[in-house]
């Protein structure tokens, strides 16, 4: 029991990241799609913090606490950071994209923008 | 759509199988030992003063990803405008929200120099507890958006003129960059903390983390604000320049 506890996190991180894919592969809908894409995304904060984990560990902010306190890996935390400000922007250009898709051919559904083009 | 949800099924096993592979060479949940992140929680405080190890990694350590990171974020909100800029505009004008009434107005403006005064704190206390640059920039960019949901365009457009914010996402970009040059050029390498450290949980302390939270700060929110002025110009008023 204890091993599949323990392989939740990486569990969960994994039908996170194939909930946001199956949503890109079926979308019908480009606002859709971005919202999938922003999903998938978020499965890697759970991967990448899950990974970093130290039991009974607390947060690194050694702000009123004992320098030698058991703190969880910082270096993981400072790439969840660069992960959320990557995708925040992401969905910005992928929303700016979807806008001008709609202005240029009326159509928001990805399957008509391709007949539509040839 | 068939064909699609096959490939997905056959493509996905490969990915699922892959990643369970690796998981199983990753250590058991709560047993990480890196040594690089465990020997920045053990030297942190001691070599650079800060007691938040997170904020130092990213602005001190890895100084240098954390300035990719900005321009990252820089071409993201250019790439936004020249989008807008390029395409057609969007002839059918949409109305911005409802006038609101007085209760929500006066509200609002309260909640709005809270809202800033606290993301300041955010950005300035960042060497010390959770928060920096990048956290206290957005909040500081809801305090803008909450100016165009309790009043008009108008009112938001008034205290966001163009000009200042790209003067502003240059001062904070560009901040970064010539902090990194202004190093070098006095002999140390590019992002050295040679700012005199202070003492350990002060205000001003563990050197070039405020300033760079400062910058990075700016940077944000200014990006930040000039997205939603890119898509409120090209939704409520049809495009860039077509009043």
């Amino acid at each position: 029991m204890s091993g599949f506890l323990s392989s939740l996190p990486y569990l969960v991180s994994a039908w996170i990241f194939f909930a946001g894919l199956f949503g890109i592969v079926r979308s019908r809908n480009l606002l859709h799609m971005a919202v999938c894409v922003v999903i998938m995304q978020s499965s890697t904060y759970i991967l990448l913090l899950s990974i970093g984990f130290r039991s009974g560990a607390t947060a690194p902010i050694f702000y009123g606490i004992s320098p030698t306190t058991l703190a969880v890996d910082p270096v993981v935390q400072a790439l969840v950071l660069t992960d959320v400000v990557v995708e925040t922007v992401v969905l910005a250009l992928l929303l700016a994209i979807a806008v001008q898709i709609h202005d240029c051919t009326g159509e928001l559904d990805p399957n008509r923008i391709a007949k539509i083009k040839g | 759509m068939r064909i699609r949800t096959a490939a997905y099924i056959f493509f996905g096993l490969f990915v699922a199988g892959a990643y369970a592979w690796a998981v199983l060479f990753l250590p058991a949940f709560g047993n990480y030992h890196a040594a690089y992140g465990e020997m920045l929680n053990r030297i942190t405080l001691y070599e650079r003063h800060a007691t938040n190890v997170v904020t130092t990694a990213v602005f001190d350590y890895r100084g240098f990803d954390t300035l990719n990171e900005e321009f990252m974020l820089f071409i993201a909100v250019v790439g936004v405008l020249v989008l807008f800029r390029a395409g057609p505009a969007d002839q059918r004008k949409h109305s911005g929200p409802e006038q609101q009434s007085d209760a929500v107005r006066t509200f609002v403006l309260g909640l709005v120099s809270l809202l800033a005064l606290f993301s300041l704190y955010i950005i300035l206390t960042g060497q010390l507890t959770p928060g920096g640059g990048f956290q206290g920039g957005v909040m500081l960019a809801t305090a803008f958006a909450l100016i165009y949901l309790s009043g008009s365009l108008e009112a938001f457009l008034r205290v966001t003129p163009k000009k200042g914010l790209e003067v502003a996402e240059a001062i904070g970009v560009g901040g970064l960059v010539l902090y990194g040059i202004a190093v070098v050029a006095m002999g140390y390498p590019f992002f050295q903390n040679v700012i005199p450290l202070g003492t350990t949980g002060h205000l001003l302390s563990a050197g070039s983390l405020p300033l760079l939270n400062v910058f990075t700060g700016i940077a944000v929110a200014m990006g930040m604000v000039l997205l939603m002025h890119a898509y409120l110009r090209e939704v409520l008023e049809g495009g860039e320049g077509d009043e």
